[in-house]
């Protein structure tokens, strides 16, 4: 017994390892979301990926992937004929998943909704793709990165995120752009509203007086957006910036250099 | 409704649009008094408030106004603004201006209006063969409308979609026609309105008895079929497609004050006004800080009100 377990079961771990690692590293990915993508990308994971989908942007090389859906659907015999093995997608609700599933391919939801979240599916992603070592490396990098963020947390400014003009919409408690913005150590303003995406009027931010308006910037004009705010909440109270959308309102390796800037920006002396 | 208690009918519609007006301009965020406003309040009041009030009331008007005349002109009593396939063509348009140009405030406003006309060009070829084949063409078309929407909404990109749908559901904070000329067209139709009103009671008898008494019917429909479209045309583009004050609140006037067109159709343009207004008023302060779209409001207010005097009044 002793003998077993001191001597046959490492050789037989030793004996199974060629042909698992074989395995991962054969592994043929469908990335169905943008964070999933950079996530494989992050921990040297890409030449797994064979197929990813709209707004797949970053890094640049993803933009050569085959796609096979948007956030909509998946195309199934266009997923099909790349012959995947596994598929990520961000809710299990995309259109046309489940028909992969009863294909045989195998599939894992990723949703994070905090750092630890996407720590921990960047570490599961390393595992199954024979990236172990580059995962763990990355998360330990991004792990030191958050504390210093929460270390200097006390900038306390009251924030409104304008998430789109018009309508205008912000984020309330359950999204994950409201805790972006305590960890950079602001108070959203709108906080308390209990939904993802609230719409609100202008007069309900007047009221909440805000000193600092961010703005992910699709092509707003943050000039006019400044005139604006500067108009209604007068000019000495209120500063705008704009932030890259994809830093903020993607949970993958990028987040944190999307929590640094916002954090940055909140520190910034008036102007 | 005997004639000597029309005016006192009148005073109290008056006097309950005016109190409601100036209760919803009192309402928002906090309480403002209109009278001892100042400073930022003030800003708020005449800049935020008073603006998008004036819209729904004049779109509501509108829509109430048009209502009335599609029941008449089509001779159903379920006919409303929309009934036609303006609302749908007018959607499709603005949809179809969103995926042009996805960054420009106006875009939707414009597609709105070219659309509502395109679909009002559609249906006008149908107008010669008579209230029945139109009304079925319109409806037949409303279906092609709407197909087209679901095309134009399955190919549109996702950042576009949620400004799309806020206008399908009808958006007052949107909307890009001053008010000066959403107050004016208001006042216009409903002179036109009152100008046509004997020829329209004389419709309501029946064709026949129209013709014998002297009304060019055709020409009436076609003039209707005009002025009702361009009304339409014009409250969709300033506010999205707002269901059911059009429908009900000509019947609530018929059921209030009998059914002659000098009494129901001024009536209608302010009831239809006054409701959207309170829809709108609601819609904003309900779920403060967070707004509703107003589109919901008006159905869950106007409903029950419609229900009770259809029960009082059985006649």
């Amino acid at each position: 017994m002793n003998l077993s377990c001191r001597i046959i079961l490492p050789l037989l771990w030793l004996c199974m390892l060629p042909g698992m690692a074989h395995a991962e590293n054969d592994s043929r990915i469908l990335a169905l979301s943008p964070h999933v993508c950079e996530m494989l990308y992050a921990i040297g994971a890409a030449p797994r990926i064979v197929g990813a989908v709209s707004y797949c942007d970053y890094p640049a090389d993803a933009l050569t992937l085959p796609r096979v859906g948007s956030y909509k659907g998946i195309r199934v015999e266009a997923a099909l004929r790349l012959k995947p093995d596994l598929a990520i997608a961000s809710s299990e609700h995309v259109k046309g998943l489940m028909q992969l599933k009863k294909a045989g391919v195998k599939i894992i939801i990723s949703n994070p909704r905090r750092f630890e979240d996407i720590f921990h599916d960047m570490l599961t992603l390393g595992a199954l793709t024979g990236h172990r070592q580059e995962a763990a490396t990355l998360v330990r990098q991004q792990r030191k990165r958050l504390a210093r963020v929460r270390q200097h947390a006390i900038s306390q400014r009251r924030v409104f995120y304008e998430l789109w003009p018009d309508p205008l919409l912000t984020v309330g408690k359950s999204g994950f752009i409201n805790t972006l913005i305590s960890e950079a150590g602001g108070h959203n303003v709108f906080a308390d509203i209990p939904l993802e995406t609230p719409r609100v009027n202008i007069e309900a931010v007047i009221k909440a007086r805000p000193d600092m308006i961010i703005i992910p910037l699709e092509k707003r004009n943050i000039q006019q957006r400044q005139r604006f705010w500067n108009k209604w909440l007068g000019k000495q109270h209120v500063h705008v910036a704009g932030v890259d959308p994809d830093l903020l309102h993607r949970p993958g390796p990028r987040l944190i250099d999307g929590l640094e800037i916002l954090q940055r920006i909140l520190n910034q002396p008036w102007p | 409704m005997t004639q000597r208690k029309a005016p006192l009918v009148w005073v109290v519609i008056l006097a309950v649009s005016a109190g409601f007006f100036l209760l919803c301009l009192a309402m928002g965020e906090q309480w403002i008094n209109p009278f001892q406003a100042s400073g930022q309040d003030a800003m708020i009041l005449w800049e935020l408030r008073l603006p998008r009030l004036l819209t729904a009331f004049a779109v509501g008007g509108l829509l109430a106004l048009a209502g009335a005349w599609f029941q008449v002109l089509l001779g159903n009593p379920l006919a409303e603004p929309y009934v036609l396939g303006v609302a749908g063509s007018a959607s499709a348009g603005a949809v179809t201006a969103l995926m042009w140009l996805p960054d420009t405030t106006w875009v939707m406003s414009a597609g709105a209006f070219a659309g509502a006309w395109l679909g009002i060009v559609c249906v006008m070829f149908f107008a010669r063969s008579g209230p029945d084949k139109m009304l079925l063409a319109g409806v037949v078309l409303a279906a092609f409308w709407s197909a087209m929407l679901g095309l134009l909404l399955a190919l549109l990109p996702e950042q576009t979609l949620f400004r799309a749908f806020s206008w399908m559901m009808g958006d007052l904070s949107l909307t890009e026609v001053p008010v000066a000329v959403l107050l004016a067209t208001w006042g216009g139709a409903l002179l036109c309105g009152l100008f046509l009103s004997r020829a329209l009671d004389i419709l309501l008898l029946g064709e026949r008895h129209a013709e014998a008494l002297g009304v060019d019917v055709r020409q009436l429909r076609q003039r209707l079929l005009f002025l009702a479209s361009a009304v339409t045309a014009l409250a969709v583009t300033a506010a999205g497609t707002i269901g059911f004050v059009g429908l009900v609140i000509p019947h609530l006037m018929r059921l209030l004050l009998g059914s002659l067109h000098h009494r129901v159709l001024p009536a209608s343009a302010t009831g239809g006004g006054v409701l959207l207004m309170l829809a709108d008023t609601i819609a904003r302060t309900m779920i403060a800080p967070a707004e509703l779209p107003v589109g919901i409001l008006t159905a869950i207010i106007g409903v029950p009100v419609f229900l009770f005097l259809l029960l009082r009044r059985p006649s």
